[in-house]
This record gives C-alpha cells, sequence and structure tokens, in this order.
C-alpha cells in the first residue's frame, strides 16, 4: 500500500499557491513545481510550460497532490512537447502521485526518473 | 459543442433521423458523466482517486449543465466521482433534452414530428448539417488509430462512445478487435470517465449475474 498524505498535509499544502521555477540546464529546460496539481496549480503549470520546446524535464519533488485538472496539464505538457520521446520527463515523483499517474496509465507515456540528476544524465 | 450533445450525434440514425437504441441504463451514466466531465472541463469541478471537488459555483449560463453545477455546489457532503456519476445520471433526461434542444438551435438537427396509423406521433430529428457529427467520428477515429496520448476531449469522448457502446455502430468487428486495447487505454486517462466506465460495468455484472448466476 503507497503512503497517501494526510487530510492534515493536503490542508496545509492547500494554503500556498503552487509555483513553478524555470531552470536552464545546457540543452534541458527544467521546470521544478512546488506545490498541488489541482485545478488552478494546474493553470499555473501550463502558463509556466507555455512556451517550453527541446528537451524538458518536470521536477515535481515538490508535488504530493495531482488531481484531474494536473493529469490533464501534464497530458497537455506532454502532447505539447510533440509526445513520444521528444515529449515530457518527469523525476522525483512522490508515491501519492505516482499512483495517480499509474491508475491513469499517463505513467507509461512519461519518461520517469528517481532524481534529477538521473533524468538529467538520460536526457544528455 | 457538450459531451451530451455530441453522444446524441454519434447516436443519430442518418437515415431515418431517429436514435439508436442502446441500453437505457448506460446511456444514462454517459450522459451524466459527459456533463460532470463538461463542468470538469470548464473548472467547475475537480476530482482525484477520492473525491469530487467544487472549484467555482459560477454558472456557465447553460442549462445543459447548470443544474447539475448548482446540485454539486448545494451538497455539504464530499463524496467520490462514482457518487456523482449516480447523481448526474439521474438527470440524463434533462441532459438529453438540453443537447438535442442546443443541437436544434444550431441548425445541426430539426425537430419532425410523424404520425403512425394516424394516431400515434413519432418524433424525428433530420441532420441539417453533417459537419459537427464528422468531426466527431473523425476525432475518434484519429484517436482509436493512433498510440499518441490523446487531447483531454479526445479522451472523454472515447470513455462516453464506449459507454454506451457507440464504438459498435462505427467500427466493423474485426476493427474492434484491433482497437480494444487502445479504447482501454484511453478510457483510464480520465477519472470520471473511469467512475462511468466502472458504473455501467457493476451493473452489466450485475445483470449477468442474475441470468447466468454461475457468472463471477
Amino acid at each position: 500500500m503507497q503512503s497517501r498524505p494526510s487530510h492534515a498535509s493536503l490542508a496545509m499544502s492547500a494554503l500556498k499557491n503552487t509555483e513553478v521555477e524555470k531552470i536552464q540546464h545546457g540543452a534541458v529546460t527544467i521546470y521544478a513545481v512546488d506545490g498541488r496539481l489541482d485545478a488552478p496549480g494546474a493553470r499555473r503549470l501550463r502558463e509556466a510550460v507555455a512556451d517550453a520546446a527541446g528537451a524538458v524535464l518536470m521536477d515535481l519533488a515538490g508535488v504530493d497532490y495531482i488531481s484531474s485538472a494536473g493529469l490533464r496539464a501534464l497530458m497537455e505538457s506532454h502532447r505539447d512537447l510533440g509526445g513520444g520521446d521528444g515529449g515530457l520527463a518527469v523525476c522525483n515523483v512522490h508515491p501519492h502521485v505516482r499512483e495517480v499517474l499509474e491508475v491513469s496509465g499517463l505513467l507509461s507515456f512519461l519518461s520517469v526518473h528517481d532524481d534529477r540528476k538521473s533524468a538529467l544524465a538520460g536526457l544528455g | 459543442m457538450r459531451f451530451a450533445e455530441e453522444i446524441m450525434l454519434l447516436l443519430l440514425d442518418d437515415e431515418g433521423g431517429k436514435f439508436r437504441r442502446v441500453p437505457e441504463w448506460s446511456l444514462r451514466y454517459a450522459l451524466g458523466g459527459g456533463a460532470l466531465m463538461d463542468l470538469a472541463l470548464e473548472d467547475r469541478i475537480d476530482t482525484d482517486l477520492e473525491r469530487l471537488i467544487l472549484v467555482d459555483a459560477t454558472p456557465l449560463d447553460d442549462p445543459l449543465l447548470d443544474p447539475l453545477l448548482e446540485e454539486i455546489a448545494a451538497e455539504t457532503k464530499v463524496s467520490d466521482a462514482r457518487h456523482w456519476v449516480e447523481r448526474a445520471a439521474g438527470r440524463a433526461e434533462e441532459i438529453r433534452e438540453a443537447a438535442i434542444a442546443k443541437l436544434v438551435a444550431r441548425g445541426v438537427l430539426e425537430r419532425t414530428e410523424d404520425r403512425f396509423l394516424w394516431v400515434f406521433r413519432t418524433r424525428r430529428y433530420p441532420l441539417v448539417d453533417g459537419k459537427a457529427e464528422r468531426e466527431v467520428k473523425l476525432r475518434i477515429m484519429e484517436v482509436l488509430f493512433s498510440d499518441e496520448v490523446p487531447g483531454p476531449r479526445d479522451v472523454v469522448i472515447i470513455c462516453l462512445a464506449d459507454a454506451c457502446g457507440i464504438l459498435k455502430e462505427l467500427l466493423s468487428a474485426r476493427e474492434i478487435d484491433h482497437v480494444t486495447p487502445r479504447v482501454e487505454q484511453v478510457r483510464k486517462m480520465d477519472l470520471i470517465g473511469r467512475a462511468v466506465s466502472k458504473a455501467i460495468w457493476d451493473i452489466e455484472t450485475s445483470l449477468a449475474r442474475a441470468v447466468q448466476p454461475h457468472v463471477v
């Protein structure tokens, strides 16, 4: 059984706005997401990655919750980046988020890495 | 165009202007689920594995969606997507009528009444403009015969078309065999779509058990 965030931790993380930091690492653009990927968080993520192109890594270390809206945001980002091998890479996926990605089948489309270092090695 | 409108278009028999018969429960869940999915894509509700959450109660000025949105906004108890699929299915008749009225108002269908044996009235909806219907069918085919991640609207229409058995009308038996794994893959991608499929599966399983008690 995978661990789920407690209601208390969800309530705490719901209080802060989701932030997306853009970091350029050579040819790879990293988007470090911090906060919930719910409807408002998904909107912020879509805005942040609107101009993304090339190799993109989404670091989800700060994301412990994802809803349908968040799933759609990841799906659309992956499509916008061309899907397939040129699509979205993600790393540091929280167990609860991984469970939702697995249930929805989206996990099999994304390039999933344990951490930023291994992701960058894979994308390089 | 709302999903309920797209479902009604897919159900339309172009020749006779009548809607194809599909199991009543599956159409109810598809229409209710479609309305929930529209509310999700309009950022009015959101879902996770355990809950359906109200995001914004502002009406959309749409008679097809606003009554359901109002019902969700008025509910104080938190429930999952499955619960709300059941509740929305209870509104299927009004969703269906609103969808047909919108299609008629858009000039896609027209409403005509015939008399059968000079007494019984039957209603038909001949297709006036086939463009929307062709586009929905094309979208479905493109997704089913591709292996890319589909767009959110495409995921929903596949879920709903599969839920009420329309795919069997659009594809040959051989094509159905070919696309079945893809349909199973796509319908998982939307959490409300999953709840619709599960609700229909539960009913079909209980019916099968009632007819053949040894079926598990």
